[in-house]
């Protein structure tokens, strides 16, 4: 049977529960109201963002959902830094589109999709220096004077490293 | 509507994005924005990953995985496991390598004993790596016998990553004149691996033996080999004591992934990378790719120290000592042996290997070199070198001048050189990373510090009263211990460390 979702620009997306699932809190929804084909609204998601990740959910619709209690193998997996190829492919958009899909996989509670962006952000800032994390993010250097020096102090230990 | 950026994202994700970055990575993400940095000193865990990274604990370059505290732990476990395990009879066996990377694979290798005439012998693997091993009580032990019997043995070496063994044998020699002789080595290379508990060839290896020719003055001894293997790069140094002088002969191995496996490599050796020298004194790895020579200047007469870098060519840089080579009697320059400082175990050096290795967790190098003089027997001094960063060497490949070229002193990378007298009945020191551990006699202690050091006994001078001291020269901890209220200053011993003659002192870089 198939959901209705509504984004908060009021674009209607209607796709099967089962890809609908993969975010927890439409599932909890769905177990809520039970069955009834009452539109969802998502007044934290934009319709472009949805459909982006609709299209993870679709992709990703027959792995098994992350249970509660992660076992230790399931933790280890999580704290690589290696992404899939798919994830990889899928997550190949714009920062903006990316911070995005982040914000979005939080709301909409996919914990997967939520890694997949946290581990493509901190790819990005690995091995760079701090102003090159700046430019690449578009982040105002907003220490004072007095604050960039101390940093710099504590950091000097880190330096060619 | 305000465009979406890293920093729209909650503290909680941004957390989560910390978390995943390399320790040293945190400390320069930190250095972005003050919500970025405030963001860092609210979260115990990042706090917690950065002291360690000041400790030096750092992912393996191999290792693409994030850093965590449980893998932290179980290194901690494995390492402690290693420095107290012991073979069924220790007495026959010789601990090989031991390695600080807590994700480098094979962390330890015991081998009997090999006797010149090459009896059966049994090496027993130890491998560490918490990736391979589920629990972390397991240890992995491999057993194997080996039996070449057809040469002397000269020497041999272990890749600590992957199970690759190299023997070093003497095959034969043929008289070719009075001053020239034919010598046939036999290099055998065997491999195991954490699958499989029967040592193997290796499939990098493709041989089980290669024979190598060499033409060289008339052999008065056996020689003696040592093999360093270093990811491809393997370099075998034979010291040869002919009739008149000797020699050290250094084998360099420079592959790529497939080396060993391919039929040519003979040659390549032969081609490309051959050293030979007089004089020489040892040869050594200084990170990858990297091997340090210590010899004696060709033009001027004065002892030196050269780095060959293995890149596309092989690149040679050296600077002279500031001491005569007619003068020198020994010459050993000390690079960061296996032996890590360890206050849970209860004699923290007691076991030594011959394995070494820059501590790829810190750039800074401490070399040592002992030098005692021909002349003045009771006058030994050790130098202290610090390379700030390795790198210093590496990306000068463009300039011409500097490659196969005499470079002064001073430029040798950010450095510092500490000169101090030693004691002649002293032991070898020891360096490990930024530490150094020797023996000073009183004597050399300075006066502050001295009150920390009790008086063995009124009978004996003060050259004769031999400290345990460990010197820190990794900037980041003297600050650290400078700020400390326990502590008044750097120069002063810091800490008791486990008995009253071993202390452990910290000395500020010299510039």
């Amino acid at each position: 049977m198939p959901v209705l979702l509504v984004t908060s620009d009021n674009e209607q997306f209607r796709v099967e529960k089962v890809v609908a699932q993969r975010s927890v809190l439409i599932k909890n929804m769905l177990e809520d109201v039970g069955e009834s084909d009452q539109p969802i609204p998502l007044p934290n998601v934009t319709a472009p963002v949805l459909k982006k990740v609709l299209e993870y959910c679709d992709h990703h619709q027959t792995d098994p959902l992350p249970t509660g209690d992660e076992p230790s193998a399931d933790e280890s997996r999580k704290r690589t830094t290696d992404i899939s190829e798919w994830d990889q492919k899928f997550i190949t958009v714009d920062q903006e589109m990316l911070f995005e899909i982040i914000l979005a996989a939080n709301y909409l509670d996919i914990k997967p999709l939520l890694d997949v962006g946290c581990k493509t952000v901190a790819n990005m800032i690995k091995g760079k220096s701090p102003e090159e994390i700046r430019k690449l993010f578009n982040i105002v250097n907003d220490f004072t004077p007095e604050e960039e020096a101390q940093i710099k102090k504590e950091n000097e230990w880190a330096e060619d490293r | 509507m305000q465009a979406c950026t890293l920093l729209s994202l909650p503290n909680e994700l941004l957390r989560e994005i910390l978390l995943l970055l390399p320790p040293i990575h945190i400390v320069k993400y930190r250095a972005v924005c003050t919500r970025i940095r405030d963001n860092i000193d609210g979260c115990s865990e990042a706090q917690r990953l950065i002291e360690l990274a000041i400790e030096g604990y750092q992912p393996n370059r191999r290792y693409k995985g994030a850093w965590t505290e449980e893998i932290h732990k179980r290194f901690g476990e494995f390492r402690r496991a290693l420095l107290t395990f012991k073979p069924a009879s220790t007495a026959n066996y010789e601990l090989i390598t031991q390695s600080t990377d807590y994700d480098a694979g094979l962390q330890g290798a015991y081998v009997a004993p090999i006797p010149s005439t090459c009896t059966p012998g049994s090496i027993i693997f130890v491998d560490m790596d918490p990736q391979n091993v589920s629990s972390s009580t397991a240890k992995t032990v491999w057993e194997e016998k080996y039996q070449y019997a057809d040469g002397i043995f000269l020497g041999y070496g272990l890749s600590r990553h992957e199970g690759l063994i190299i023997v070093v044998y003497l095959v034969k020699t043929v008289e070719l004149s009075n001053s020239q002789q034919e010598v046939t080595l036999s290099v055998h290379l065997k491999a195991f691996s954490p699958s499989s508990d029967k040592i193997h060839v290796h499939p990098r290896a493709g041989h089980e033996r290669v024979n190598v020719k060499l033409v060289t003055k008339p052999l008065k001894d056996p020689c003696r080999a040592m093999v360093e293997i270093w990811e491809d790069h393997t370099v075998i140094r034979l010291e040869l004591e002919t009739t008149s002088e000797r020699m050290l002969l250094v084998l360099c191995w420079v592959s790529g992934e497939t080396i060993l496996a391919s039929d040519g490599y003979l040659v390549h050796i032969e081609a490309q990378s051959m050293q030979v020298r007089d004089r020489v004194y040892g040869a050594r790895f200084l990170g990858p790719k990297r091997i340090l020579i210590s010899s004696q200047s060709s033009n001027r007469q004065r002892a030196s120290l050269s780095l060959i870098c293995l890149r596309d060519a092989v690149e040679e840089y050296s600077f002279e000592l500031p001491f005569s080579a007619e003068e020198l009697q020994e010459f050993h320059v000390n690079v960061t042996p296996t032996v890590q400082y360890n206050e849970a175990s209860d004699g923290p050096f007691a076991l030594q290997s011959n394995a070494w290795e820059v501590d790829p967790a810190l750039n800074i190098c401490v070399l040592e070199i002992e030098a005692g003089f021909l002349y003045s027997s009771d006058m030994a001094f050790s130098v202290v070198i610090m390379i700030k960063s390795l790198e210093a060497f590496a990306d000068d490949a463009n300039n011409e001048q500097k490659q196969h070229g005499y470079i002064p002193w001073e430029d040798w990378g950010p450095q510092s050189t500490r000169w101090f007298p030693i004691h002649p009945s002293q032991t070898e020191s020891l360096v490990n990373g930024s530490l150094m551990y020797t023996a000073l006699p009183r004597l050399w202690i300075n006066n502050s510090a001295q009150d920390q050091f009790p008086v063995e006994s009124n009978d004996t001078t003060p050259w004769e009263q031999l400290y345990s001291v460990i010197f820190d020269f990794n900037p980041r901890n003297i600050d650290r211990i400078a700020n400390s209220d326990l502590h008044q200053k750097p120069t002063s011993i810091v800490r008791d460390a486990w008995t009253y003659t071993h202390r452990l002192l910290t000395c500020p870089i010299h510039k």
